[in-house]
């Protein structure tokens, strides 16, 4: 099961910003920092998790994903908006 | 009740590192579990500990022996009197997992750069790729400390009888991930925690760009909610040390508690054994 995606900038990559995935306790699981294609990458189970990119510059990005068993999703983390699922 | 003695002056500010870049007398170490980045680009004047390839012996698990780590130290033009001062990702994840180590060797003058590598590249400060070509050094290591390493007989013989804290997350904890989500989930034989620990999150400890929280935020977690008393032994473990090495900084050296150990054996070696008990469901 992964959760993979890209941090971008109207529709450019963002290289270097770090993507927290925080666990459906609320908690910090883990942290990646993007790719120069912006992407990041990770390996959680079935549940509610919420995705935080910090930018250079102060910005930061939200999104909240929902996995069920047995999938894999890619997601865009749009700097400057936040996306629910 | 046994008198605690914080210790902020442990950290050091990404501001207060970038005006002394050039220093001398600052012996800057990057110590990441991602080993490219240091590579890729670091803070000027940089050189880098390598947590697998040169902290971890070859041939056994283990730290390496005093005369290598004297070695490893000498070659980055460090001698025992020295002040280093550590940074690395992961919210310095493997640069506390340094200072631990340092301690263990004896070395008195080590500081964390609080936030780390992170907070240095979200506050877009300069990086280079050019390696420094530090002078040797003569280092010589005093005897390791063992009052504050915990080894897995230790671990097994205290279940039950001293506060351990399981510093993962509380996926992690409960089983449900073997490992940090962003690594492939094929670690120790088992999943769950060590019966009786509790489960505080390392991350509880850190705001959100990698910094340590207050003082007052970091005693109501640990010795309020935490319940940990200042006078007792403390265990910390998490999967291979690292985090709990950023916890035992948080209450060995923060906080100033004498008896906390770090279990670097962790949750890859005690999640391995035969026959030791593990707990499974998560915390209450």
């Amino acid at each position: 099961m992964r959760l993979h995606g890209r941090v971008v900038r109207a529709g450019s990559p963002v290289e270097g910003a770090y993507v927290q995935l925080l666990g459906p306790s609320g908690d910090f699981t883990a942290e990646v920092r993007t790719d120069e294609s912006g992407r990041f990458l990770f390996y959680p189970v079935p549940g509610h998790w919420r995705l935080l990119g910090f930018v250079p510059g102060g910005v930061r990005v939200e999104r909240e994903v929902d996995l069920d068993a047995g999938q894999s999703v890619d997601v865009d983390l749009p700097v400057g908006e936040r996306v629910s699922d | 009740m046994t008198d605690i003695a914080p210790n902020p002056g442990i950290l050091i500010s990404t501001e207060e590192v970038a005006g002394r870049l050039g220093d001398p007398d600052l012996h800057l170490v990057e110590v990441d579990e991602d080993t490219t980045a240091y590579e890729n680009g670091h803070i000027p004047g940089a050189t880098a500990l390598h947590w697998r390839d040169e902290l971890q012996r070859r041939n056994a698990r283990d730290v390496v022996e005093a005369g290598e780590f004297a070695r490893l130290l000498g070659a980055r033009g460090i001698t025992e009197n020295d002040e280093v001062v550590l940074y690395g990702g992961n919210n310095n994840w493997f640069a506390a997992y340094a200072y631990w180590y340092l301690k263990y060797y004896g070395h008195e003058r080590v500081r964390l750069m609080d936030g780390g590598r992170k907070k240095w590249e979200l506050e877009s400060r300069p990086l280079t790729a050019e390696l420094p070509r530090p002078a040797p050094a003569t280092y010589t290591p005093k005897p390791p400390n063992q009052a504050i390493r915990a080894y897995r007989d230790d671990v097994v013989a205290s279940i039950g009888q001293i506060s351990m804290v399981d510093v993962r997350s509380p996926e992690e904890y409960s089983g449900v991930l073997a490992a940090p989500a962003h690594l492939p989930q094929e670690q120790a034989q088992r999943n769950g925690h060590i019966p009786g620990a509790r489960n505080m999150p390392w991350s509880r400890a850190a705001n959100p760009d990698g910094t340590f929280k207050t003082l007052d935020e970091l005693r109501e977690l640990y010795l309020g909610q935490a319940g940990l008393k200042p006078d007792e032994p403390v265990i910390a473990y998490c999967r291979i040390g690292e985090r709990s090495a950023h916890t035992w900084v948080v209450l060995h050296e923060l906080l100033g508690l004498p008896g906390v150990r770090n279990y670097d054996g962790s949750w890859t070696e005690y999640g391995s054994l035969v026959g030791v008990p593990i707990e499974t469901e998560a915390a209450s």
